[in-house]
């Protein structure tokens, strides 16, 4: 998996959890207090970051 | 030069699977803008934008998969992400239900047609009671703004007002009443309104803006 691939893999998990957790707070299943939403939001970001930092499974090896 | 592998060379003949979500949510999104303002449906815009949140995640994942270029996916996936998360930090912090839809929206009702709720995102929303006949007893109304003007207005005389009225920040006036400033939670009752025939409870709530209720 390239990194563009990883990229997509994991913004596309982040995005897909973060929605459900929205939409379940939109249909009043639960309420989301802004304390603990933004720090989840920060974390979601950081996952994120760390995700696009690897290398590349198709570059060559390090020199 | 590059190790991105989507060089036309490498290219691959798949749909372009980001472009089609992106135009899509777009053109979904504003459709549904269009209908909300011309009043034609109400759109729960937190569920909508979350369920297009989920659909772009899902998206992305497909691009990963089929080696497509996800074409801005991930920049409105982080675009729908600040927004729901404003939105909730908004509607949970000052107690403002995000409902309804945006513009300037006049209500006259009936006793027929009144409703026990009425909301608005942003814009104006103002209600008149002129062409209410209240019925013995308490009538509850609850209106909610998140951003704008909430007038209620219009309340025949023979009515006996009680509000509970809050804003994030912003002005307050009901009846004689003027409230100002940031976190303002206020009630308020006439005189006799426990032991009056016809009596009229309000519960006005904006986010950001101004609350007036008057005769």
């Amino acid at each position: 998996m390239n990194k563009e691939q990883r990229r997509a893999v994991v913004f596309g998990v982040l995005f897909i959890a973060i929605g459900v957790l929205f939409l379940l707070e939109a249909l009043g299943v639960f309420e989301i207090a802004p304390a603990t939403l933004w720090p989840i939001l920060l974390v979601a970001l950081g996952i994120g970051v760390l995700a696009d930092s690897g290398r590349d499974d198709e570059e060559g090896p390090i020199r | 030069m590059t190790n991105d592998i989507f060089t036309p060379g490498d290219q691959k003949p798949t749909l372009p699977v980001g472009q089609i979500v992106t135009g899509a949510v777009l053109v979904a999104v504003g459709v549904g803008w269009l209908l909300s303002a011309l009043d034609v449906v109400t759109i729960p815009w937190r569920a909508l934008l979350a369920a297009v949140l989920v659909v772009v995640g899902i998206a992305l994942a497909a691009t990963a998969s089929r080696g497509a270029a996800p074409g801005g996916l991930i920049g409105t996936g982080i675009a729908l992400t600040v927004i729901l998360a404003v939105l909730s930090t908004v509607s949970t912090a000052f107690s403002v239900p995000l409902q309804g839809g945006f513009g300037d929206r006049s209500y006259t009702p009936s006793a027929a047609s009144l409703e026990a709720e009425y909301h608005l995102i942003a814009g104006q929303l103002e209600l008149s009671l002129a062409d209410v006949d209240f019925p013995v007893g308490e009538t509850r109304i609850e209106a909610g703004l998140t951003f704008g003007k909430l007038v209620i207005d219009d309340i025949p005389d023979d009515v006996v007002v009680a509000v509970e009225v809050s804003a994030a920040a912003g002005q307050v006036r009901v009846l004689d009443s003027l409230w100002e400033g940031v976190g303002i939670d206020e009630s308020k009752a006439e005189p006799g309104f426990a032991d009056a025939a016809r009596r009229l409870f309000l519960d006005a709530r904006v986010g950001f803006g101004q609350i007036e209720v008057r005769r």
